[in-house]
C-alpha cells in the first residue's frame, strides 16, 4: 500500500514538474491583472498598492 | 508461563482442526498431526506449535506457528545444504545463523510419520535469508557427540491471511506492531528501488527541460534610480510557454531599493505585475565583520501569451539615501533549480521515513538472535 502511493504519488510529481517547466508555469507568480488600453493612459493607473503601501521600511 | 496460559485458554486447541484441508500452490493438504515444541533459554520458554500436512504425492510438510507468524516449510534432501562461513548454504545461497537451541516436544496430537513422544529433544539451529529460513535438526544418538541423525528443512514466511485463504479460517491474531519473524520479509523493500528510478527520471525531465529552455536574453537596462519616476521600455517579442525570470542588481550598501515593475501586454488588456527588493547592509561588531542581503534579486513568472510587451519599472529606495544605477534584465525560458531540488527533496522523504523503519525492523529482528549484527559481542556457537 505504502509503496504503491509513493508510486503513484512520486509520477504525479515527476509529472508536474515536467509539465510545469514545459508550459513555463510559475507557481509563486503574482496574479495577472487586466487593464484596459484607455485606463493604461491615465497617469499613474499602474502604481499597485501591494508594494508601496505594504509598510516595508527595509533596513536592520 | 505466557505461553502454557495461553494454551490453557484455548484448551491446548489446535487453531487447524486436525483433519482440515487447505490448499496452498494448487495443492490440497490435509493437517493430520499437531504437535507444540518449545526451547528454554535464560529461564524463558520460547514455544511454537507444528501442523503436520500431507498430500498423497508430495508427503510430508510443516505450517508452522510462532509468536503469531506461520511458516511454510519443506524437508530437503541430505546434502543440499551446506556449512559456510557465516551460517548455510542452499543452490549457492547464504542463509545467516540466527539461532540455536535444543527444541523440546511439549503436546503432541494427531498422527505423525515417526514415534513422536513429550519430552523429545533435538538440537536445532535456525539459518534465515528472509522470507527463507533453513533449520537443522540433529538427533543425536549414543554418546559420540558427533553421532546423530541431521535433517535441514527450508521455511517460507506465510501472511496469516494466506494461512486464512489455504484452510478457511477466520480472524487469526496478527502479529502486534514491533513483532518481528526473524524470517519475515520486509514488505516496503521495493519503494528503494523506486525511489532510484524516479530520482533518475527526475534528472531526465531535468535535462530536457533544461534543455527545451531558450535562455534567452530579452530585455537588459540600467536606470538611474529615481523614486516616484516610471520608467516604460522599448517594445520586446515574448513568446509563450517559456518562463521569464528577472534580476535586478543594484550597488547598495546599509540600503534597500524596491522595484515595482509591470509587464504589459500591446495587443490585449493583460498585464502581469511584480515587485522585487534589493537590500545589502554590512558592518563591524566585535571586531567582526558581518553583511546580511544581496546586491541582487531574482524573480520568476509564469509564461505569458505570445506578443510584444513593454515594462514598465518604477523605484523606491531608503528615505534619504543614495540613489544608484539599477540593472534590470529579463530572460525567457530558465530551468529553475530549485524546482528539481523541491521534487528530489520530496521524493526523498517517504523512502527517507522507510529506511529509518527498515533500520528498526532488523534490529528487532536480530533483537533475539545470539548471532545478531547489532550486537557488539557476539556468542560463538
Amino acid at each position: 500500500m505504502l509503496v504503491k502511493t509513493y508510486l503513484l504519488t512520486g509520477i504525479a510529481l515527476i509529472g508536474l514538474y515536467g509539465v510545469m517547466g514545459f508550459l513555463g508555469w510559475e507557481y509563486d507568480t503574482p496574479p495577472r491583472q487586466s487593464i484596459p488600453a484607455s485606463a493604461r493612459n491615465t497617469p499613474g493607473v499602474y502604481r499597485s498598492h501591494h508594494f508601496w503601501y505594504s509598510g516595508y521600511r527595509g533596513g536592520k | 508461563m505466557k505461553f502454557l496460559s495461553a494454551l490453557k485458554q484455548r484448551k491446548i486447541k489446535p487453531i487447524i482442526p486436525l483433519g482440515a484441508t487447505g490448499q496452498f500452490d494448487g495443492r490440497k493438504w490435509i493437517n493430520i498431526g499437531f504437535m507444540v515444541r518449545s526451547i528454554s533459554s535464560e529461564g524463558e520458554k520460547f514455544a511454537w506449535e507444528e501442523y503436520l500436512l500431507y498430500e498423497r504425492r508430495l508427503g510430508f510438510r510443516w505450517l508452522v506457528l510462532s509468536d503469531d507468524h506461520w511458516n511454510f516449510v519443506e524437508p530437503l534432501p541430505p546434502g543440499k545444504v551446506a556449512s559456510s562461513f557465516r551460517g548455510a548454504v542452499l543452490e549457492g545461497v547464504e542463509f545467516k545463523k540466527f539461532q540455536r537451541g535444543v527444541a523440546c516436544v511439549d503436546l503432541v496430537y494427531g498422527e505423525f510419520y515417526w514415534k513422536v513422544t513429550v519430552g523429545e529433544k533435538v538440537e536445532v539451529v535456525d539459518y534465515i535469508r528472509p522470507p527463507k529460513m533453513l533449520s537443522c535438526e540433529i538427533t543425536r544418538t549414543g554418546d559420540h557427540p558427533g553421532a546423530g541423525e541431521v535433517n535441514w528443512s527450508l521455511g517460507s514466511y506465510l501472511n496469516a491471511d494466506e494461512v486464512e485463504r489455504a484452510f478457511d479460517l477466520k480472524d487469526l491474531t496478527r502479529p502486534a506492531w514491533g513483532n518481528i519473524a526473524p524470517n519475515q520479509p520486509f514488505r516496503h523493500k521495493k519503494i528503494y528501488a523506486y525511489w532510484g528510478i524516479m530520482t533518475a527520471a527526475t534528472c531526465l525531465v531535468g535535462l530536457f527541460l533544461v534543455i527545451i529552455g531558450s535562455g534567452k536574453l530579452v530585455f537588459s537596462q540600467s536606470f538611474a534610480c529615481e523614486p516616484q519616476n516610471e520608467y516604460f521600455s522599448e517594445p520586446f517579442e515574448l513568446h509563450g510557454r517559456h518562463n521569464l525570470k528577472i534580476d535586478v542588481n543594484a550597488p547598495v550598501e546599509n540600503s534597500w531599493i524596491g522595484v515595482e515593475g509591470t509587464l504589459i501586454h500591446d495587443d490585449s488588456d493583460i498585464t502581469q505585475p511584480f515587485g522585487m527588493i534589493v537590500e545589502h547592509y554590512s558592518g563591524i561588531e566585535d571586531g567582526e565583520r558581518w553583511s546580511e542581503g544581496s546586491r541582487s534579486a531574482t524573480i520568476y513568472l509564469s509564461a505569458v501569451p505570445s506578443g510584444k510587451y513593454r515594462l514598465r519599472l518604477a523605484f523606491e529606495g531608503a528615505p534619504g539615501g543614495i540613489h544608484p544605477t539599477v540593472n534590470v534584465s529579463l530572460t525567457q525560458g530558465v530551468h529553475r533549480l530549485r524546482n528539481f531540488f523541491v521534487v528530489l527533496g520530496v521524493l526523498a522523504v517517504i523512502p527517507v521515513c522507510v529506511l529509518f523503519y527498515h533500520w528498526y525492523f532488523e534490529r528487532r529482528r536480530w533483537e533475539d538472535s545470539d548471532y545478531s549484527p547489532f550486537h557488539t559481542t557476539k556468542k560463538e556457537g
